[in-house]
C-alpha cells in the first residue's frame, strides 16, 4: 500500500495562557494513514481535533510530539506541500486580485511554467464555471463564486492529494452537488482526497474510508460499511452519535 | 527565488491598486504647487523653499507609504485569512518574509521614483541647470533608508497583531531616530550613569536612518557624498535590514497559525 | 475613495483647501484686495504659536544663508546663538577700522558652525552632511526671502526680520523698491521703532542717495530712541551709537562739519570704541580747520 498521508503518535498541546492554566491537549497521540486513491472522510464533533490535525498537516502549527508526513516528507518541510491542494473552510483571497491573477500567483508558488499555468487556468475556470468572471476582482464575487475560486486554486497544481476543510459548508444544494461531482472525478482520476465534514450523508456517499475523532483521540477508523456493521447501526450518522456518546432526550 | 518574487509581485499590485499612494501623491503635488504659486517679492528665480517643501513631503509620503504598506502585510494576511492558502503552498515562511520585504521595498521604490520625477519637473521650472547626479544619489540613498524602514516595520508586523499598533510604534520609532538619532552621542555625554551607557548603546545599535537624508545638499545645490560613501551607506543599510529580517524570520518561523 | 482611510481623505481635502487658499490669497495680494481684517483672521487662527513658527522661519533663512550647513542645538550648546543672517545687517554698519575684527569674528563664526565628530560613527555621518562653511552670494541671497517674508507675516512685531529682509533685498539683490515696501510695512505695524527708521534711512542714503530724507529719518530714529524709558535706553545704547555715527558720516559727506562733530560726540558717549570715534572727530576738525 502506498501511504500518502501518515500521522504517528501526533500530540498537540496549546499553551495554557498567562494565569498558569494547564495546557490544553488538542490531540492525544493520533495515528492515521491515508493511502493513494482513497477518499478519506475525517469526522468528529466541534473541538474534536480535526482542524488541529489539518493545521499540523499543512504546517500551520508545529506538533508538540509525534510526526506527520505527506508523501513520506515531514510536513515541516515546505516541499511536502508540493503535491497537495488545500481548500480552507472559509475562503478568503486577495480581494484586489482577479481570479486569474490569483491562480497565476499560486501557480508561480508551485513553480509551474507559463504554458502549463495558462492551460490549467483555462481548464479550472471551465471546471468551476467562472470563465465569464476570470478577469473581475475577487471582491466583486458572491460567496458561492469565492468558494469555487477556492476550489480552483486548490487544484491549480493538479495535486495528488487534496485536503478539503468542510468543503460544502455554506454552499447551496447545487454547489454541494458540484463539489461532490468534482471529488468523484478526482477519485476516478486516482487522486487522493482527505476531507473533514459534518455532513454524514455526504461522507457516506463519497468516502471509501472514514476516521472519527473525539476529544483529540481517534475513536474509530475504517471502511464506512464495516463501521456501520461493527457498531450495529443503520448508517454512518448513528455510528458517529454512538461514538460521541449522544443520548437522545424525550421532548416533554 | 521565483517564489519570493511571486509574493513580492502581489505586494506591488496591492500598492498600486489601493488608493493611498495616489492620495499622497496628489497631496504632495497640491502642496508643492501651492507653495510654488506664492509670489515672494516678484522674484521668479526663488526655488529652494519649493524644493525644500517638496522633498520634505516626499520624505513624509514615502515613509507613510512604506510603513503603512509593510505594517499591514502579516496582520492583514492573518485577519483576512489569506495566510492559510498561501502557507499551504510549497513556500517556506522565510520565503514569505523575504517576498513581503522585497515587495514592500520595491513598491516604496516605485512610489519614490514617481515622486522624484515630479520633484525634478518642479525644480526644472525655475532652475536652469538640473543636478541629475545629485538627484540620483539622493533617491538611491533614500531608497536604501526605506529598506531599513521596511525591515523594521516587517519585524513589527510579525510582533504586533494590530496594524494600527504597529504603524504607530514604527512611526514614533522612525521619526525619533530621524530627529535625535545622530545626536545621541552628544546627549549621552551630558547624562549621568547608567543613562549615559544606555544612550551610548542606543547610539551605536539603532539604525541611523538620518544618515541617508541628504535633502540639505539637494536643496542648497551642494555636493553630495561620493559613490564610495554611498556604497558604504548601502552596506550599512543592508546589514541592518538583514538583521531585522532575520529577527522577523526567527519569530515567524515557529509561530502557530490556527485556522 | 472607498479604499482610502478617512485620515488620508481629510489630509487630501486639507491640502486642496491649502492650495486653493494660497493661490487665491496670492492673487488677492497682487490685486490689493486683501484687507488687514482678512490677515487678522489667519493670525488669530494660529494664536501665539505664530511667534514660534516665525522664529523657526528666521532659523530656516539662516540655514539657507549658510547653504544648508547648520549645526544642531546639541552642537551649538556652548556657542552664542547669534544668527549670521541677521548679524550681517549689524556687522555691515561696523566702521572701516573694525574690518580686521570683523574678519576674525567671521573665522570664529565658521569654526563654531563646523560640527565636531567625537567618534567614528559621527565622523561617518558627517560625511553625509554639509561641512563646508559658506554664505550665499551672487544673487542667491534671494532664496532666504520666502522664509523671512513668512516670518514677517506671522510675527509683525519682530523688527529684526524686517530689517534683515530689507537689508538683503537692497544690498545684494538691488531690489530697493521691495526693500522699502518691507520697511514701510514694518513701520505701519511698529510706527515708533527707531531701528526701522534707521534702516529706512540707510536705504535712502545708500541706495537712493537721498541725503535729505536719510537725515530726516535718522533724526526721527534718534527721537524715537530718546523717547524710550531709561532702562530701554541703557539696553540699546549701541543703537544710539550706530544712528549717531551714521548721522555724523552723512553730515561729514555733506560738509556740515559742526553737525557731524555734534553727532559723533553723542556716538562717542556710548560707543564700545570711543578712541576710534575721537580719531574720526579729530579728522573732521582738521578738515574744518583747512576750510
Amino acid at each position: 500500500m502506498n501511504e500518502i498521508l501518515q500521522v504517528e503518535n501526533l500530540r498537540v498541546e496549546y499553551p495554557g495562557g498567562r494565569l498558569r492554566q494547564p495546557a490544553k491537549i488538542a490531540l492525544h497521540g493520533l495515528n492515521l494513514q491515508v493511502t493513494q486513491g482513497e477518499v478519506f472522510g475525517f469526522l468528529g464533533p466541534n473541538g474534536a481535533g480535526k482542524t488541529t490535525t489539518m493545521n499540523v498537516l499543512l504546517g500551520f502549527i508545529p506538533p508538540t510530539s509525534g510526526s506527520a508526513a505527506l508523501f513520506g516528507i515531514d510536513v515541516r518541510q515546505p516541499i511536502a506541500r508540493q503535491r497537495i491542494g488545500y481548500l480552507p473552510e472559509l475562503t478568503y483571497y486577495y480581494k484586489f486580485l482577479t481570479a486569474e491573477e490569483l491562480l497565476r500567483f499560486y501557480a508561480k508558488l508551485f513553480g509551474l511554467s507559463r504554458a502549463e499555468t495558462d492551460l490549467r487556468i483555462k481548464k479550472l475556470m471551465a471546471l468551476v464555471e467562472l470563465e465569464h468572471a476570470a478577469s473581475r476582482p475577487i471582491k466583486s464575487y458572491s460567496k458561492g463564486m469565492r468558494q469555487r475560486v477556492g476550489l480552483a486554486q486548490a487544484l491549480i497544481n493538479n495535486p495528488d492529494l487534496l485536503i478539503l476543510d468542510e468543503p460544502t459548508s455554506g454552499l447551496d444544494p447545487l454547489g454541494r452537488m458540484k463539489v461532490r461531482e468534482i471529488i468523484q472525478r478526482l477519485k476516478d482520476e486516482g487522486k487522493t482526497v482527505f476531507f473533514s465534514s459534518h455532513e454524514m450523508g455526504e461522507v457516506e456517499t463519497v468516502c471509501d474510508h472514514v476516521a472519527i475523532l473525539h476529544q483529540g483521540e481517534l475513536k474509530a477508523a475504517g471502511v464506512v460499511a464495516d463501521l456501520v456493521t461493527q457498531y450495529r447501526a443503520d448508517n454512518l450518522e448513528q455510528v458517529f452519535l454512538k461514538i460521541v456518546g449522544y443520548q437522545p432526550q424525550e421532548v416533554a | 527565488m521565483s517564489r519570493i518574487w511571486a509574493v513580492a509581485t502581489v505586494v506591488i499590485k496591492e500598492l498600486y491598486r489601493r488608493k493611498d499612494f495616489y492620495v499622497l501623491f496628489v497631496l504632495t503635488a497640491l502642496l508643492t504647487l501651492g507653495a510654488l504659486s506664492v509670489n515672494f517679492f516678484d522674484d521668479p528665480k526663488i526655488i529652494r523653499y519649493v524644493k525644500d517643501i517638496c522633498l520634505l513631503l516626499i520624505w513624509l509620503s514615502t515613509l507613510i507609504i512604506a510603513i503603512v504598506t509593510t505594517a499591514r502585510q502579516i496582520p492583514a494576511e492573518k485577519e483576512d485569512r489569506t495566510i492559510f492558502p498561501l502557507l499551504a503552498k510549497p513556500v517556506s515562511r522565510g520565503q514569505v518574509i523575504a517576498g513581503k520585504f522585497l515587495g514592500c521595498w520595491l513598491a516604496s521604490g516605485l512610489a519614490l521614483l514617481v515622486f522624484y520625477i515630479f520633484f525634478v519637473a518642479v525644480t526644472g521650472l525655475r532652475e536652469p541647470h538640473l543636478m541629475w547626479g545629485a538627484y540620483l544619489k539622493s533617491m538611491f540613498l533614500h531608497w536604501m533608508m526605506l529598506a531599513m524602514v521596511v525591515g523594521l516595520t516587517l519585524l513589527g508586523s510579525v510582533i504586533f497583531t494590530a496594524v494600527s499598533a504597529n504603524v504607530t510604534i514604527c512611526l514614533i520609532a522612525i521619526f525619533g531616530i530621524l530627529v535625535v538619532g545622530e545626536h545621541l552621542a552628544k546627549i549621552a555625554v551630558r547624562q549621568a550613569e547608567p543613562v549615559r551607557t544606555i544612550t551610548y548603546t542606543l547610539f551605536y545599535c539603532l539604525p541611523h536612518l538620518e544618515l541617508f537624508d541628504v535633502r540639505a545638499q539637494v536643496v542648497n545645490n551642494q555636493p553630495l557624498p561620493g559613490w564610495l560613501d554611498c556604497g558604504l551607506a548601502s552596506l550599512y543599510a543592508a546589514a541592518y535590514t538583514g538583521v531585522l529580517l532575520y529577527a522577523a524570520w526567527l519569530l515567524f518561523r515557529r509561530r502557530s497559525l490556527s485556522t | 475613495m472607498k479604499a482610502v482611510s478617512p485620515k488620508l481623505q481629510f489630509l487630501f481635502w486639507l491640502a486642496l483647501a491649502y492650495t486653493l487658499g494660497t493661490v487665491t490669497y496670492s492673487r488677492a495680494v497682487g490685486r490689493g484686495t486683501v484687507t488687514a481684517a482678512d490677515e487678522g483672521a489667519f493670525k488669530k487662527l494660529l494664536g501665539d504659536g505664530r511667534r514660534l513658527f516665525a522664529g523657526q522661519f528666521v532659523e530656516m533663512a539662516d540655514v539657507y544663508f549658510h547653504s544648508g550647513m547648520y549645526p544642531s542645538i546639541f552642537d551649538r550648546a556652548n556657542q552664542p546663538a547669534t544668527k549670521a543672517v541677521t548679524a550681517a545687517v549689524n556687522e555691515h554698519d561696523a566702521h572701516a577700522d573694525e574690518e580686521h575684527e570683523h574678519e576674525e569674528h567671521e573665522d570664529e563664526h565658521a569654526a563654531a558652525m563646523t560640527p565636531v565628530a567625537e567618534n567614528w560613527l559621527e565622523a561617518f555621518i558627517h560625511r553625509f552632511r554639509i561641512t563646508k562653511h559658506s554664505h550665499l552670494t551672487g544673487g542667491n541671497e534671494r532664496e532666504m526671502l520666502p522664509w523671512l517674508k513668512l516670518a514677517i507675516e506671522l510675527d509683525p512685531q519682530s523688527i529684526e526680520t524686517y530689517t534683515t529682509a530689507a537689508y538683503w533685498l537692497r544690498k545684494d539683490l538691488g531690489r530697493t523698491a521691495e526693500a522699502e515696501a518691507v520697511l514701510r510695512e514694518g513701520l505701519r505695524n511698529n510706527p515708533t521703532n527707531y531701528e526701522l527708521l534707521f534702516e529706512m534711512g540707510k536705504l535712502y542714503k545708500e541706495n537712493k542717495h537721498d541725503h535729505e530724507r536719510a537725515r530726516n529719518l535718522w533724526l526721527a530714529a534718534l527721537k524715537c530712541w530718546e523717547n524710550q524709558d531709561d532702562k530701554a535706553r541703557e539696553d540699546t545704547a549701541l543703537a544710539l551709537s550706530r544712528i549717531a555715527s551714521n548721522l555724523g558720516e552723512l553730515e561729514e559727506e555733506d560738509g556740515h562739519y559742526p553737525q557731524a562733530i555734534q553727532h559723533l560726540e553723542l556716538a562717542k558717549q556710548v560707543s564700545p570704541n570711543p578712541k576710534a570715534i575721537q580719531a574720526w572727530i579729530e579728522r573732521i576738525r582738521a578738515k574744518r580747520g583747512q576750510q
